[in-house]
């Protein structure tokens, strides 16, 4: 007897793969025209303002991140979600840890005026690694063309679909590892029927 | 449901536009020990010194996804292959001079030997 519970989930699972591998491809191209118009910006940007003006020599020997992403794992699926906001304002927002260092200089008043919390008991390297995070666009000047902008935008738009697309890839593994598994158990099922062996019950 | 604590960062390996356009989006961070997560490839570029960094920023605990360009990925396709695990995800981008080409993603390739003859016996 073909056990009709596998062939239902192995289905399933085919179709489940077909729909991962179309929006894969459809945000892949999503990300590919957010780049090409971001492209087509920095070229304007540089048109207008110079070559060296927006180029890698501008870039600062300090800076800190001010999009990162946060790591979710839901149903055995790494899901990852884009953060705005660099480390530094995320640690902040972290209650508890706040409250210790503010008890830590209770004692002494005029400290307190003089010791930034956030920045006490931390050697030097640490306190450049709390750079609160600038917008990079001013590297390039204060009063930088649209065009700049503009390119800024689209590449914030391809960052979003980066991230939708690992969190795709992710689902597209798991669900893979999934029918492969399926796959096999049918298979060895299969191999059962054919000696003419009775199948044993699926487990899992 | 679980969670980490703290934002994971992205890391890109590509020409002098596409670090610049995506360290204009907010990624560029350099770390406490003054390394980038980021890599402009010139012309001239060893593949030795692409590779190296690869596996650099695979190594790093504080990096959640890679963007490498397609065309660079082409030269590092032996690391990005073998590179199995879910966390840092490596992610193929187009660059300006190549268009997005899903026959050379390793995700799509994959998928096109998803299916072989025969499963549908």
């Amino acid at each position: 007897m073909v056990d009709k519970k596998l062939e239902a989930k192995l289905d399933l699972l085919c179709v489940e793969l077909l729909e991962l591998v179309h929006e894969i491809d459809k945000t892949k191209r999503e990300q590919e025209d957010h780049m090409k118009e971001g492209y087509l910006c920095l070229a304007k940007a540089r048109y207008e303002i110079g070559v060296d003006r927006v180029s890698q020599l501008q870039y600062p020997s300090e800076m800190v991140a001010s999009v990162t992403v946060h790591r979710r794992t839901n149903q055995e699926v790494d899901q990852l979600e884009i953060i705005h906001g660099s480390r530094l304002e995320q640690k902040q927002e972290n209650p508890k840890e706040e409250a210790t260092l503010r008890k830590r200089n209770k004692t002494n008043d005029r400290k307190e005026q003089e010791i930034d919390p956030v920045t006490e008991g931390k050697s030097i390297e640490d306190v450049s690694q709390l750079t609160p995070a600038i917008n990079p666009i001013h590297w390039f000047g204060f009063l930088v063309p649209r065009a700049l902008r503009l390119a800024q935008e689209s590449f914030s738009k391809a960052i979003e679909a980066s991230c939708a697309l690992c969190n795709l890839q992710s689902r597209y593994e798991h669900t893979l590892t999934e029918y492969r598994k399926s796959r096999t158990r049918q298979k060895e099922l299969d191999d059962q029927l054919t000696q003419g062996g009775a199948p044993e019950p699926e487990t899992s | 449901m679980a969670s980490s604590r703290s934002g994971k960062l992205l890391a890109v390996i590509g020409d002098e536009d596409t670090c610049t356009g995506f360290l204009l989006g907010g990624i560029g961070e350099l770390n406490k020990h003054r390394h980038p997560n980021f890599m402009v490839v010139e012309k001239d570029t060893p593949t030795n010194e692409i590779e190296e960094q690869l596996k650099k920023f695979l190594n790093r605990q504080d990096i959640a996804i890679i963007l490498i360009s397609q065309s660079i990925a082409d030269v590092v396709r032996h690391v990005i292959d073998a590179h199995v695990e879910p966390i840092p995800t490596i992610l193929e981008i187009p660059s300006k001079d190549a268009p997005y080409d899903p026959s050379k993603d390793s995700i799509l390739r994959r998928a096109k030997g998803m299916f072989s003859a025969e499963d549908f016996r």
